[in-house]
């Protein structure tokens, strides 16, 4: 669906607007910087990407032809940030292996007033699956991150990071089957998740 | 390891939705009876339960403040736009000149004035105007009522839109750039590949070689009679639809 006052403000951005800029980086603020976190794990790096991203935007903007949604155009250059990022500092090996480290990010429970036993456990399921997806590659890391968070489509994903459909399929695949075999290791994941789900499901 | 026949590559696009029914159906049916598959799906959508949701980051304090802050400090100058201003500069010195030979030619001749001499004041008042904004280009981005390269005596936008396809500026002056304009939709993706040297509201502009492959395609496609001697520069307007 078009959305008519988006399409507003990139038109008046790309002339210049900076109050028309504000308005997208307002309403996509949360989405870059949720994409910068899973990619680059550590708020400040994060903060850093987006940082450059949105700027690298505004200058870019009288180049965006509107082939592509704007929302994965920003996806694809916050992408390139992150990665740019990761490759410039070599922050790999901030990937490698299971940190538990409840302070670098801050993730509330969607479910309505969970016990504090519940919203424990979920927020370890949560940890978990942080942990198992800073274990990836960078290119696997995106494309699951884009897919199961931000819920872009194959297509836009390809768009997003530049990439054919079939390499999109096979990085989907593969980084959730390394996403799983990492949560199998690591011990409690899928019956917790399971039993969980159970009683979720049985609640409706 | 899945061990299982059925072609795994499906599983992942079956769980997100992007099988067609057709070939949903037999994935379906599969999973109904494939214990190993069917705990492969589990897992994803237990993954899937647990994954973050982008609304459940804490953004850094004023994170969105400090990037118009970054944004005030990069402002949306074209890549080329200070040699545009230098273009300009050297153009309306150039049209200035021309504008003096065409007063001074009658008298120099002892002749008539030539049907090429009646445009100086349209000319002259591109040239100020060129002059004038010269400054202001490079701040800001340009109007749709900026003039364009002044190769010509009419060199504003509007007059160049009124050449339309087809018809291009050759210039007697053997440096000068020979302007061509198009409309995107003419050119098709004849410049698909080519980086644009600026964009401006209405148009985009490529600087090209007379050597570059498209500078022959735009001849056979009608836009230019020839290709142009080696030195000379085609400036390609292409006006947006």
């Amino acid at each position: 669906m078009i959305d008519l006052q988006e399409q507003k403000w990139i038109s008046a951005a790309k002339s210049g607007d900076q109050e028309a800029f504000s308005q997208l980086v307002l309403r996509y603020q949360k989405k870059v910087y949720a994409l910068a976190l899973r990619m680059c794990r550590h708020p400040e790096d994060a903060e850093e990407a987006a940082q450059e991203a949105f700027p690298s935007a505004w200058q870019g903007l009288p180049f965006f032809r509107g082939e592509a949604a704007f929302s994965t155009w920003l996806y694809r250059l916050t992408s390139n940030s992150c990665l740019d990022l990761l490759r410039r500092e070599n922050r790999h090996s901030a990937a490698t292996g299971p940190s538990l480290d409840d302070d670098e990010l801050s993730l509330d429970l969607p479910d309505t007033a969970p016990t504090p036993e519940t919203a424990a456990e979920q927020s370890e399921l949560r940890d978990m699956i942080e942990n198992g997806l800073q274990s990836l590659s960078p290119e696997y890391r995106e494309v699951l991150v884009l897919r199961e968070i931000h819920q872009l489509s194959y297509d836009e994903i390809a768009e997003s990071l530049s990439l054919d459909l079939g390499t999109v399929k096979s990085r989907i695949s593969r980084g959730r089957r390394q996403l799983r075999e990492y949560l199998q290791k690591s011990g409690n994941f899928f019956p917790s998740a399971t039993s969980k789900r159970m009683e979720k499901e049985g609640c409706k | 390891m899945n061990t299982c026949a059925f072609d795994a590559t499906l599983l992942d696009p079956f769980l997100d939705g992007a099988l067609s029914p057709a070939d949903a159906e037999p994935g379906q049916a599969h999973l109904d009876s494939c214990p190993e598959c069917q705990s492969y799906v589990d897992d994803i959508l237990a993954m899937r339960e647990y994954f973050p949701d982008d609304e459940d980051v804490e953004l850094p304090e004023n994170f969105a403040a400090n990037i118009m802050a970054e944004v005030a400090k990069a402002p949306q100058s074209r890549p080329r736009k200070q040699p545009w201003g230098k273009l300009a500069v050297a153009a309306a010195c150039l049209a200035l000149i021309v504008v003096l030979q065409h007063v001074n030619l009658p008298f120099a001749m002892g002749g008539s004035k030539s049907a090429a001499s009646i445009a100086p004041a349209a000319f002259l008042s591109d040239a100020a105007a060129v002059a004038e904004s010269e400054e202001s280009a490079v701040e800001a981005p340009a109007e749709a009522s900026e003039p364009c390269f002044p190769v010509t005596a009419d060199s504003s936008l509007e007059a160049l839109r009124e050449y339309g396809a087809g018809e291009n500026l050759l210039s007697e002056e053997p440096d000068e750039a020979i302007l061509v304009t198009a409309t995107e939709a003419e050119l098709g993706d004849l410049i698909v590949d080519e980086v644009p040297s600026d964009i401006y509201p209405g148009y985009t502009c490529y600087l090209l070689n007379s050597n570059e492959p498209i500078v022959a395609k735009l001849v056979e496609r009608g836009f230019l009679q020839e290709v142009p001697d080696v030195d000379c520069i085609i400036r390609l307007e292409v006006l947006s639809e």
